[in-house]
């Protein structure tokens, strides 16, 4: 627990994200909205990182969790279980989906890895598709009897205000765990990190069911939000691009990266959406491009490097 | 008692036959073993580390046959390699670089980070790196990346090191600080070496014995003086008798 006070002043920056998005959404019921979508992409971007940033390996198919997390908490709902424990058995069912699926896919390497998840994402869907009796099929469920009077906006955004706290807890203790370090060193060159002694499938397996419980949890929120869930709208892929987007604006592999990055990433988005709709896309397509051309890092490696000053406000 | 056996060891890569019927052993020593390029030394330090299968043969390590045992078991046992060509975690500090091996090691499970941090620093310095310790590995030029490489392989408190060309692209008085750092790792840990090396004056000095691979067959073996005379080496790898006993006097 020591190194959660660790003396700098980067917490601060942490800290202060959070109080302003919490300000933020007592403006106004527009302002809420956009809270709510950063947080949810902060989530899936944060949950992402510990895969994409500290194992190095790109998984187009995190939504798949978000997915699996959505349809655990809805078939448990329509049962009659208390929908803020369902969230939480969604993001377990997640978890334990990824463990299956790390078995296998994690055996893969580099692009051969990253098409895979992008397989798996379809395949789930697929099945969800072909199971109507369990899973409603592609019209889905209807949540809004069982919700609807529960609902509460403000409660959803304080349920991922403190997943996203949570996550950002753990990945400080795990970037200073050693199964941090042993990923780290797997994400630099796979085989040395072998010949030093890391046991790299256990690692990424690790790494891969950690990754999933969040998004999974996050898949219980959306469901609760829109009342309804549907194979074509929760294993939505935008929900995977928009997370490597972030992770990759902020800084992949950094705890602040991808706060930051889902900040930029949706702000500017929610702008383009209001003056120029149907115009984000370009502007995002293009923004990647720049991002992996000059600054690889993210915004976090590029302050990094060239204002020493701030180093210390970041991690 | 040898610490490893190679027993026998065959490995094939599609029609190229890179090892035939190699058998060695390490004794409490200092091994070098030479032979000219595409002769199989590489090819022997991953087998034996595990970063390939033989296609027939057996590895014994104290006794057991880890022959089917993944790289990273065989370095929990206390295998340790380095890299011809160095292969730092580049964007991790040069002390992370050392508390992944640490925490990976034969001390696996036993030291905490805290712990890990204390040898790791203890490491850097003797090979030399202290000064270097809060810098990413990737801005280190190549004499301190192969001591880095050095470093890593100390970091799994190994039982048995195998060393891959540590002293290729050093300048001479870079070389002499090396072989003075790894004299003093064999004196004073007691952990045998099996060094891989062409810098002939240095491998005659520093081994104990010698093994000679040429086209993936083990042609010679004894001590440098025996090797330098050996007319099969010769012919294969050293070229002139003369030169090679003068590396030994020296």
């Amino acid at each position: 627990m020591r190194i959660l006070f660790i003396k700098n002043y980067a917490y601060i920056s942490i800290i202060g994200i959070y109080v302003i998005l919490i300000l933020v959404s007592m403006i106004s019921p527009y302002t809420l909205e956009i809270v709510y979508y950063t947080l949810l992409l902060m989530i899936l971007a944060q949950s992402l990182n510990i895969i994409m940033g500290f194992a190095g390996l790109y998984n187009f198919g995190h939504a798949a969790f978000v997915g699996i997390g959505a349809y655990t908490f809805a078939i448990l709902v329509v049962k009659g279980v208390d929908p803020y424990l369902s969230m939480i058995i969604g993001g377990l069912v997640a978890s334990f989906t990824a463990f299956l699926l790390g078995l296998v896919v994690l055996r893969l390497k580099g692009p051969f890895f990253a098409i895979s998840t992008l397989g798996i994402l379809e395949a789930i869907r697929y099945f969800i598709i072909g199971t109507p009796k369990i899973t409603g099929g592609a019209a889905g469920f209807t949540l809004f009897k069982y919700l609807g009077t529960s609902y509460n906006p403000y409660i959803l955004v304080y349920i991922l205000l403190i997943l996203s706290v949570v996550t950002t807890i753990f990945l400080i203790i795990l970037s200073h765990s050693s199964l941090g370090y042993s990923l780290k060193a797997l994400r630099e060159d796979h085989d040395a990190a072998e010949a030093s002694g890391v046991n790299t499938t256990r690692c990424k397996i690790i790494a891969f069911i950690l990754s999933a419980f969040f998004p999974g949890v996050a898949g219980g929120v959306i469901a609760f939000k829109t009342f309804w869930v549907m194979p074509e709208t929760i294993f939505d892929i935008s929900y995977s691009i928009e997370a490597i987007l972030t992770v990759l604006l902020g800084g992949s592999g950094t705890i602040i990266g991808p706060i930051i990055g889902a900040m930029i990433y949706n702000i500017s988005k929610s702008l383009f959406m209001s003056y120029f709709p149907g115009f984000q896309l370009i502007v995002f397509g293009i923004l990647t491009i720049i991002i992996i051309l000059i600054a690889p890092e993210g915004v976090i490696g590029l302050l990094n490097n060239r204002f020493k000053k701030v180093r210390r406000f970041l991690i | 008692m040898a610490i490893l056996v190679v027993d026998n060891v065959t490995k094939k890569f599609g029609g190229i036959v890179a090892l035939r019927n190699v058998s060695l052993d390490i004794h409490d020593e200092i091994l070098g073993l030479i032979g000219p390029n595409g002769s199989g030394k590489t090819t022997l330090v991953n087998i034996i580390s595990g970063a390939y299968m033989p296609d027939s043969g057996k590895i014994i390590y104290r006794d057991n046959d880890i022959t089917i045992l993944p790289p990273h078991v065989r370095c929990r046992l206390g295998i340790a390699r380095t890299y011809q060509i160095p292969r730092p975690f580049s964007n991790l500090t040069v002390l992370e670089n050392v508390i992944v091996s640490v925490i990976n090691g034969t001390l696996y499970g036993k030291v905490s980070m805290k712990e890990a941090k204390y040898v790791a620093e203890d490491i850097l310095k003797t090979v030399g790196l202290s000064r270097f310790k809060e810098i990413p590995a990737k801005s280190l030029n190549i004499q301190e990346r192969k001591r880095l490489e050095l470093a890593r392989a100390l970091g799994i408190e190994p039982k048995l090191i195998l060393l891959d060309e540590v002293l290729s692209g050093l300048t001479l008085s870079e070389m002499s600080e090396m072989l003075s750092i790894i004299k003093k790792i064999h004196e004073t840990k007691k952990i045998p070496i099996l060094m891989i090396e062409h810098i002939m004056h240095a491998i005659m000095n520093i081994s104990d014995r010698i093994i000679v691979l040429n086209q993936g067959i083990k042609i010679a073996e004894g001590t440098p003086e025996e090797i330098a005379n050996d007319i099969k080496v010769i012919e294969a790898y050293l070229g002139d008798r003369e030169l090679a006993l003068k590396f030994v006097k020296k």
